[in-house]
């Protein structure tokens, strides 16, 4: 895949732009012939939804072009004067705003990008219409007062009706999937084989064996290994378990998964090619999670943070760990490739802070020449959101 | 009224419609932006935006009878525009003749309804000149951005999936009304977030994974049937282009 | 795996929502060259959810591998060669207004000349007996020949593998027969996700019964199934 390629629309995004621009523009045709006639804006109910669901730029675009469209195939609303022009612009200017938000923030609560952006856009028509009506000498205020009015019914419908169906955006197939994550699972593929050669193995088994034994790992215990790679730390770990105990251990690297299950051979180990973000496992499951050599490839480590807390039980531990130094870790980092380059493992502290904002109390912080670790508690309170399962249907293509 | 318009896709028979679909949207484009452009205030202004929405309606040949419906459709769009102008009146300033109040509250009105009408006929025009799959293949052929060609594409191939599969559904609905009008707003308003839109983002979905699984978003579209430049097209376009920088020329007053 | 595997599904389990129950858990089978299947199940038992991660398009645990290459997002390119698809509704899948070029995407991607894919398009367009409305919009035609337009699509590039999602359904009883024929004549590997039995009896040799995300039965015996749904084979 070309680094062009990256930028491209999705066929998701395109998906959905043809299917509610088609919609944005059968709205108003059938709101008509039901005689709802124009006053609750139909072609706008489409075109703002839409915005919940895709990217910035089709987003935008589609909001753009529909109006356009509908004038040159409807002729409403018209081109003169230029109602579509101005509904154009309110529309983008929305669609692209909602959009850049909830792409930001996908667990945004939707009223709250909503509401303003509405008004926003509003006001926006409304000086539009008046600094064209003083440009051709009509009464300026009196165009753009009703311009004003005229909004309202559209508006609060908008607020009442697009909120439940925008949250139909979590939880979709094909949701929200970064692209930069492709390449980094390609990165990690691709070094797969190599891993373990590049480790001193017996050096580091007995390093991360005495090193849970200082931690007290306990043999019944469910533990999460974040990031396993080839699976050293998974196997440190199941020699100190007993048949009761269990490990998951996660990777986003399908290679490094199967040189992992080539290994070893446990049925104490559920292997998971997934993103700790979105993982298919129940709340409270595991007594600690184990983040070893993986948190600075994390993009974003809040909502791992707010992820892992949920996977914990109250009171379960967390370890954000490295064998070596900081300094160390980030100049490999800024060498390894284009992919991880990026990767900074900020200071001990900081990541600390980070975890106390989700509901952690942090209790070791150690950031020296032979280790980076930070273990944390799960307290459990922490931001609403993390309580939420997401929400929505459950498998649209069941 | 969208019967009109629906049924004036590609209904033309002039000399335009000979012309590759592409320049007939450009040229179009390029005339509307004219007629726009031009003042409606001066006597040259007036002149040219009546000659290009005349030139072109009839290089498109648009049938006689939709001249007429469009005619009637921009009186009823347009004309009330004259009801302003009391109000204009009222609260204009005496010009230096005694009429001068009237004359300039005239203005504006005359403004919105001869650049109302030339530009109605100026896009009805085009829509006569195109059919659908011209109208495709001239979004295709046009250097616009790739994401635009790509939605607009969508747009019109999904709108036309909607039409073919429902054909009326607003019709299906009307008829299930009995309660009277509050009823049906409340009921039609109610089922948009519950039944409408949900049913597209279903569908969305789907699209989707058909999309994917040929491989339609990666590939260009408009790599894929490429035309010839055409002498004929350029001239159209030239001529265009022209009669804006002309428009723009009165309007700033660059010629006397 | 066995090297004349089309299909090979290994312990493969989907879940749409973390911590809710799979929809496909522990599912194993693999399908060799040629050979035809029906998936055969209740709806909501998985059997749209099986095709769907089969081609990719769902998250799975396990392992997935068509012709030998396992299914990741990475793969999808080399994967879209392998495998055709029929959806349930086919105006998902048609994307250009004339039929003989939706038929003729799937060429015209890979480079072929456009002449020499049109032509290819109308000879597979008249082979599943739409040839006389290769020129017309795909739109207005009937479901049954909408379907063979879209069936036109994914086997215009030879792929060893198709999968069909209920192809049977809105198809009037001859149009069944006539489609069940066809599909017999076909080269392709197929797994046909339907729950008319009847249809599929008519070119399958093997069913596969999902029962809430799991295989209950996978071998030759019609029967068996339609007795366990209390129907006639």
């Amino acid at each position: 895949m070309s680094a062009k390629t990256r930028g491209l629309t999705s066929a998701r995004d395109l998906a959905y732009c043809g299917l509610f621009g088609a919609a944005a523009l059968a709205f108003p045709v059938v709101f008509h012939v039901l005689r709802l006639g124009h006053v609750f804006m139909p072609m706008y109910l489409p075109l703002v939804t839409l915005a919940f669901f895709v990217r910035p730029a089709p987003a935008a675009t589609t909001a753009f072009l529909v109006p356009l469209l509908s004038g040159a195939v409807t002729g409403m609303p018209p081109f003169y004067p230029p109602v579509a022009v101005f509904m154009s612009l309110e529309l983008a200017i929305m669609a692209g705003l909602i959009s850049a938000i909830v792409t930001k923030r996908p667990k945004v609560n939707e009223w709250t990008v909503l509401v303003p952006v509405l008004l926003l856009g509003r006001a926006l028509y409304v000086g539009l219409v008046y600094a064209f009506s003083l440009a051709i000498a009509l009464p300026a205020g009196f165009m753009a007062g009703l311009s004003f009015l005229g909004g309202w019914p559209g508006i609060i419908l908008m607020i009442v009706v697009v909120p439940p169906v925008a949250k139909l955006r979590r939880g979709r197939p094909g949701a929200a999937v970064p692209a930069r994550e492709g390449l980094k699972s390609a990165y990690f593929d691709s070094i797969a084989a190599r891993w373990d050669g590049w480790e001193d193995l017996p050096a580091l088994d007995a390093a991360l064996a005495s090193a849970l034994e200082r931690f007290g790992v306990g043999p019944d215990e469910a533990v999460l290994d974040v990031g396993c790679g080839t699976g050293n730390l998974t196997r440190a770990v199941l020699s100190r378990l007993s048949s009761a105990g269990r490990v998951t251990a996660v990777d986003i690297s399908p290679r490094m998964i199967e040189e992992a299950r080539r290994k070893i051979r446990d049925p104490r180990v559920d292997w998971l090619v997934a993103d700790v973000r979105r993982l298919p496992v129940p709340g409270a499951s595991f007594d600690r999670v184990f983040c070893y050599s993986v948190w600075p490839h994390i993009d974003d480590p809040g909502e791992a943070a707010a992820e892992i807390g949920r996977l914990l039980r109250p009171g379960g531990l967390l370890y954000v760990w490295h064998l070596s130094s900081r300094s160390r870790i980030n100049e490999i980092h800024a060498t390894a490739g284009e992919a991880v380059r990026h990767d900074l493992l900020p200071p001990a502290e900081e990541t600390a802070d980070l975890l106390r904002k989700h509901g952690f109390l942090a209790t070791t912080v150690i950031d020296d020449e032979a280790q980076y670790l930070v273990v944390a508690t799960y307290e459990g309170k922490g931001p609403e959101e993390r309580m939420e399962a997401p929400a929505g249907d459950a498998c649209a293509l069941a | 009224m969208r019967a009109l318009w629906h049924d004036s896709w590609g209904s033309g028979r002039g000399p335009a419609v000979r012309l590759a679909p592409e320049a007939r949207i450009a040229a179009g484009a390029a005339l509307f932006a004219a007629s726009l452009a031009a003042p409606a205030g001066t006597g040259r202004g007036i002149a040219l935006i009546a000659f290009v929405a005349t030139a072109w309606t009839a290089a498109c040949g648009m049938p006689l009878r939709a001249v007429k419906s469009f005619a009637l459709l921009g009186a009823a769009m347009f004309l009330p525009y004259f009801l302003l102008v009391p109000l204009l009146t009222g609260a204009g300033t005496p010009g230096p003749s005694g009429q001068g109040g009237f004359l300039s509250a005239l203005a504006a009105p005359w403004d919105v309804v001869l650049h109302g009408f030339a530009g109605l006929f100026l896009t009805a025009a085009t829509v006569t000149s195109l059919s659908a799959s011209d109208f495709r293949r001239g979004v295709l052929a046009l250097p616009l951005p790739r994401l635009v060609t790509g939605v607009v594409i969508q747009i019109v191939h999904q709108t036309a999936v909607l039409f073919a599969e429902t054909g009326s559904v607003a019709a299906a609905i009307a008829v299930r009304s009995g309660s009277g009008r509050a009823g049906t707003v409340l009921r039609v308003l109610a089922s948009v977030p519950r039944v409408w839109l949900p049913r597209i983002i279903h569908r969305a979905d789907r699209v989707s994974a058909a999309m994917e699984l040929r491989g339609y978003a990666e590939t260009d579209l408009r790599v894929m049937g490429p035309t010839k430049p055409r002498a004929a097209d350029a001239a159209a376009i030239g001529a265009a282009v022209g009669l804006l920088a002309l428009a723009a020329a009165i309007r700033w007053d660059w010629i006397r | 795996m066995s090297v004349a595997a089309v299909l090979a599904f290994d312990r493969v389990t989907v879940r749409y929502e973390p911590g809710s129950r799979p929809v496909l858990e522990g599912v194993s089978f693999t399908l060799d060259r040629g050979e035809r299947a029906a998936l055969v199940g209740l709806n909501g038992s998985g059997k749209t959810t099986l095709l769907m991660a089969a081609v990719g398009l769902a998250g799975h645990e396990g392992l997935i591998l068509v012709d030998g290459i396992p299914v990741r997002r990475r793969t999808a390119g080399q994967l879209r060669q392998k495998t055709g698809f029929l959806f349930n509704v086919p105006e998902d899948q048609i994307l250009f207004p004339i039929a003989r070029e939706d038929a003729a995407f799937g060429l015209l991607r890979r480079g072929v000349e456009r002449t020499e894919a049109y032509r290819r398009a109308e000879s597979m367009l008249a082979e599943l007996g739409v040839g006389e409305v290769a020129g017309q919009p795909a739109l207005h035609l009937s479901h049954g020949q909408k379907q063979r337009v879209a069936l036109a699509g994914a086997l215009v590039t030879g792929p060893p593998l198709l999968l069909l999602d209920e192809p049977s359904a809105g198809l009037d009883p001859p149009g069944r027969l006539s489609l069940a024929r066809l599909l017999g004549r076909l080269d392709a590997a197929m797994l046909v996700a339907t729950h008319d039995l009847d249809f599929a009896a008519r070119f399958c040799r093997r069913f596969i019964v999902l029962a809430e995300g799991r295989i209950s039965y996978d071998g030759p015996d019609a029967s068996v199934v339609s007795q366990a749904w209390g129907t006639e084979a």
